[in-house]
Formats: C-alpha cells, structure tokens, sequence
C-alpha cells in the first residue's frame, strides 16, 4: 500500500536526499519527475531521449543535492535548471544548427508574441508539447530558454556558443514556424469538426 | 519584454505522464551502473596508484642498484689501492685483520657486514707455496664461498699427503714472492688475490698463509660474470599480469617472449590472452533484461627494442611495435522482449605502437620489465546483431542513434566508463619474467 507523502515538506525531502536516503530520493523524484519530464521533452525530439535526460537529471541532483541553496528559490527550479542543462549538453553533442538571419525583422514578432502566446496556452499541455517539440532543434532551443525559462539572449549565446544575433534570429525563426504551426493545426482540427 | 507567461505558467506546472514506478527502478538501475563503474574507476584508480609506486619503487630500487655498484667499485679501488699500500709493512702491524687457514677452518671470522671483500694470500716466503707441491703434510684449500656482501671466505682443506697437486695457473703460481721468510716479522712483499669460489692453493702445514680479508675480489666468478654480462642470457620469458587491466577495450593477460638479435636490439613476441570473463546484468526500464558479455580472442604484438643505454636485453630501452587485435564481444540476452539482442561486436584492428621502458636482468635471472607507451590507431568495431528487427528499427529511425549500438554500448562499453576509441591510448605495464 503507497503511504501518502504529500505532508512531507521539501525541506525534509532535501535533508533525507542529502543523507543518501533512498526513500526520500524516491519521493523527489515523484514529486518532481512529472514536471520535469515536461522541461525535458520541451528540449527534445520525442520522449526517448527526454526519459534518458530526466533519468541523468535526477541522478545529477542527488549527487549535487548538498549544493542546492533553498534562499535561491524552490527545489523545482534548481532542477529544472539542472535537466536545462543536461539538455542543452545532450543537443550540444548532437550539434544544434543555427542560421542566422538579420536581426531588424525581430520586432515583427515580438508584437505577436502576445497573441501567439495567448492562442497556445488554450491548447491542452500535451498539444503544446507536440507544437514545441516539433519545431527544429536550434529553433526550439533558443524558443524554449527564451520564452519559458526566461534566459536572456546573451545567456543564451554563452550556454549555445552562438552569437546574440544568432540567438534573436533563432528565436524569430521559432516564433514564426509556431505561429504557421498553429494555423495548420487549427485548420486540421476544424476539418476534423 | 516577454510576454509568455501563459503558455510557461500552464507547461512549468504540467507533470507530464511518467510510469514512475518503472522509471525509478530505471533510475536506480543506471545509478547502480554508474556507482558500479565508479567502484571499477575507483579501484582501477587504486591499481594506478599501487602500479605507479611499484614502477618508481622499482626504479628507485634498481638506480639505487646502479649507484650501489658504482659505490662498491669506488671502494674497491679503495681497497685495491690500500692493498698495494701494504706492500712493505710489517703484517703484525695489520695482525687484527689477519687470520691462519686454521683460523677460518675452525669459525667464520666476523667481518663488517656490507664490506666488499678481497683476500690476499700472504706467505711467509716465496717457498712456502711452491715447495707445497710436493711437501709431505700439504693441505690443499680450496675457496667454497667467496661471498662478496656478506664479507666471508669459507675455505674447506684437505690433506693431501705426498701428492703432487696443481696451483691453479691464474692464482698463486705466479709471482709469488709474498713476503720475506722472518718468523718474527714478516714483510709483505706482494699480495696475490684469493680467488672466488673453486679457487684452490696448497700450502704447506708448518708455513700456513695467512689470509688478510678486508679487501674486494678482484675477479669474479664465472657465475659472477653470467651475473653481470646480460650478453650472456639471450633469452626471456615474461608474464604481465597488470598491464591487461589497462588495455582497452578487452582485458587481457599478457605472456611475452624476448630474444636477443645484436648488442642493443631485441625483439619480442607479446601475446595478450583475452580473459574470458562473463559479465552478467540487469537493466530495469521498460523491459527488464538480463544479459551477459563474453570477451573472446587475442592481440599480438611484435615489438622491435633498442636498449638505448645498457647491454642488450638489460636497461633503458625504446620499442616499436605492431599490434593485430582479434577480440570478440558476444553478447546475448536471456530475456524474452521484443528486442532479444545477440550480438557481437568485433575489433578486428592493426594498429602501432611505442613503449619506453626500462628493464633489469636480476642476477638469478629474475627479470622485471615495467614500460609506459603509446598505441596508436583508432580502434573501430564492428556491431552484428542477429536480431534483424534491430536493423529494421534503425531503419525506420535514421535521425537516432543505432539502438542496438546504443544499447550494447550503455550496456557494457559505458562510454562514461571507457571514453575510447581515440587514435591515441596509453599503454603501461610490468612485467615480471626469468631470463636464461
């Protein structure tokens, strides 16, 4: 019988992980592992690869977990920021491409961001998720550091080796391949109305 | 600004569907492998460590030899030269370290341990040893033990009664005008040294010699010289028992065999036996699997070596060798899945390599070799895997890396564990053998 953990605090989760204590390493990971695995899939191509970062990203955290500073924010987005980066190293061998594109046409889309963002997140999470991860690695990359973990783009050109510009170009590529995205989506699910 | 707010609030608080159990227990199993690998990282790293203070220990140990001979032959020059320095004294002035025939026969004298030694036969006149041929009550002595680091002459005699018997001719035959024929005080004249072990010399019983004993041999032994001219041993067999643990990929156990072509060079067989081990696992994920690895096969190696300082198979040397490896990885999984892997991967490579070493030809024989180099050449392998649904899954999926090589590779040849495959790996070793 499952023993009800949700009255354990994380603070208490955190102590016993830090002791190496097995079962309060497996409640952080129930805890967590589901909203984890979402940053993980936002990164990649499909959920192969994600279980494999999600899987590296827990055992990172217990092995670092004597590093996490609780003043800096929740436990969540220290690993979050962990399975980021064991993300990024993962795409980083596979070799992100970027192209380049001039940066004057980046404001186009920064007055649809909005509008964009809007439409999104009336979509279930699990249509968004395909949404995203079908977008081209670099594009989604940069789209995802950017917009959902709030990476500016000169963290993002150091985490990336790229160049800013490259990074604003990559992002306006994302924005504008989502937006054609979600028209075709939404025109594949009147059809099917 | 960034105005995404929406979509990050709903997607960061999203707990995707995850099958906890089974990806806890995945989990678990790919941390154990890696505190696995860490333990086989930690204790290999142990291995280094015992392996490096052996190599300096040994090193320590054999310059230290080098300079203890240089040392002993400064002492002996010493010694030799104190010796000449005799010539003319009085050996009563010297009586303490002068001992009768019949003093060693009946107890060892006691020398300071560690002395390098020489006797010198002392007569009390040049007739004393050759009258002795055919003096009735002759004893003939012969040296048993000549040992040189412990400082003693054992000497055994014999009577030999009216036979005529030989001095040997490099011995006391010679100039032997020893010393003058006082009874009270006798003067050194010259000093011949006692030979080492076998050397006979007879004298007669009213004028034994005396041994004065507190200088080096001046000549070895045959032994002695087998002992120190390497170019008497042309041979060597070796066993590396060490050196496999740091080959990659297989783990080997190394047998070699030296020959002596000139002077400087040698040339040397090394095979390395591949250990059959059977590695047996568990993977816990989606599926459990068990499975074991066989490693199978050799790798031959010739090695050509120039001993750069030194005689022939004894000092510091270079090599240059040529490396055929033939290793087999089976890998079989005894679980029924959808993927049922049997697999083997080959390494079927030609690759160089260079070694300096340094190795010691001990005087019993015992040989150590200990060596650090480098192989050179990548180390590609084949995957074949009798599961065809392997090859049709990589068919359907040629952006992913190649599941079974993928699988194969996370299951044994962790490349957390064995960063490998570099057209540059080190190579270390030592080897322990006898030479004859």
């Amino acid at each position: 019988m499952k023993r009800n953990t949700s009255h354990i605090t994380d603070s208490k989760i955190i102590l016993g992980c830090s002791r190496k204590q097995s079962r309060f390493q497996k409640m952080l990971f129930i805890r967590y592992s589901g909203q984890i695995l979402t940053t993980c899939r936002l990164y990649s191509t499909n959920d192969y690869p994600a279980k494999d970062i999600l899987q590296d990203t827990f055992i990172k955290v217990f092995d670092k977990i004597h590093q996490y500073n609780p003043d800096r924010g929740p436990i969540v987005g220290w690993i979050r920021r962990i399975a980021i980066n064991m993300a990024l190293d993962h795409y980083k061998k596979s070799k992100i491409r970027t192209v380049h594109i001039d940066s004057d046409t980046e404001e186009l889309l920064d007055v649809e961001l909005a509008e964009i963002d809007d439409t999104v997140s009336r979509y279930d999470e699990e249509v968004i998720m395909q949404l995203i991860q079908s977008l081209p690695t670099g594009y989604k990359t940069v789209f995802n550091l950017y917009l959902l973990d709030g990476y500016s783009h000169s963290e993002i050109a150091k985490f990336l080796s790229i160049s800013i510009s490259t990074s604003k170009s990559q992002l306006f590529k994302a924005k504008k391949l989502l937006k054609e995205k979600l028209v075709n989506h939404r025109k594949r699910r009147n059809e099917n109305v | 600004m960034k105005m995404f707010n929406k979509t990050k609030d709903k997607l960061h608080s999203y707990d995707s569907p995850l099958n906890i159990e089974v990806e806890w227990e995945r989990l678990n199993a790919i941390n154990n492998r890696k505190s696995f690998h860490n333990k086989l990282k930690s204790e290999n790293t142990m291995l280094k460590i015992l392996l490096l203070f052996t190599f300096i220990f040994s090193g320590g140990y054999l310059i230290n030899d080098q300079f203890l001979s240089q040392e002993l032959n400064q002492n002996e020059k010493a010694l030799r030269s104190k010796a000449s320095n005799l010539i003319g004294d009085d050996i009563s002035e010297i009586s303490d370290r002068i001992f009768a025939p019949e003093q060693v026969e009946s107890g060892k004298p006691e020398f300071t341990k560690g002395y390098n030694l020489e006797s010198y036969l002392i007569a009390k006149s040049k007739d004393n040893i050759h009258n002795s041929r055919n003096t009735k009550g002759s004893k003939k002595w012969t040296v048993i033990k000549a040992n040189k680091t412990n400082g003693f002459v054992e000497l055994s005699s014999e009577k030999i009664n009216n036979k005529r018997a030989l001095v040997p001719s490099n011995g006391l035959n010679n100039d032997s005008a020893l010393a003058n024929s006082s009874n009270e005080h006798i003067k050194i004249t010259s000093l011949i040294p006692l030979k080492s072990s076998g050397a006979e010399f007879i004298v007669s019983d009213q004028s034994p010699l005396l041994l004065f004993n507190k200088m080096p041999f001046l000549e070895e032994s045959r032994d002695d010289k087998k002992d120190k001219n390497p170019r008497a041993r042309k041979n060597s067999i070796k066993l590396d028992p060490i050196g496999g643990w740091f080959n990659i990929p297989e783990v080997t156990a190394n047998f070699s065999y030296e020959r002596l072509l000139s002077n400087k060079i040698s040339i040397q067989l090394s095979y390395d036996y591949v250990i059959p081990g059977i590695t047996t696992g568990t993977l816990v994920g989606a599926e459990t699997r068990e499975f074991a690895i066989q490693g199978t096969g050799f790798v031959i190696r010739p090695e050509l070596r120039y001993y750069l300082f030194g005689s022939s198979m004894n000092g510091l040397y270079f090599g240059g060798s040529i490396i055929y490896r033939h290793v087999n990885f089976n890998l079989t999984e005894s679980t029924n899945s959808a993927i049922n892997l049997t697999a083997v991967t080959k390494f079927r490579n030609l690759n160089a390599g260079a070694q300096v070493g340094y190795q010691k030809i001990f005087k019993n024989g015992f040989t150590l070799n200990a060596f650090v180099g480098l192989d050179l050449g990548n180390r590609s392998s084949t995957n074949v895997y009798e599961d065809n649904l392997l090859n049709e899954i990589e068919t359907m999926n040629p952006d992913i890396e190649k599941i079974g090589d993928k699988y194969f590779n996370d299951l044994y040849l962790n490349p957390d564990f064995y960063p490998i495959y570099n057209f540059i790996t080190p190579k270390i070793g030592l080897a322990i053998g006898y030479s004859f």
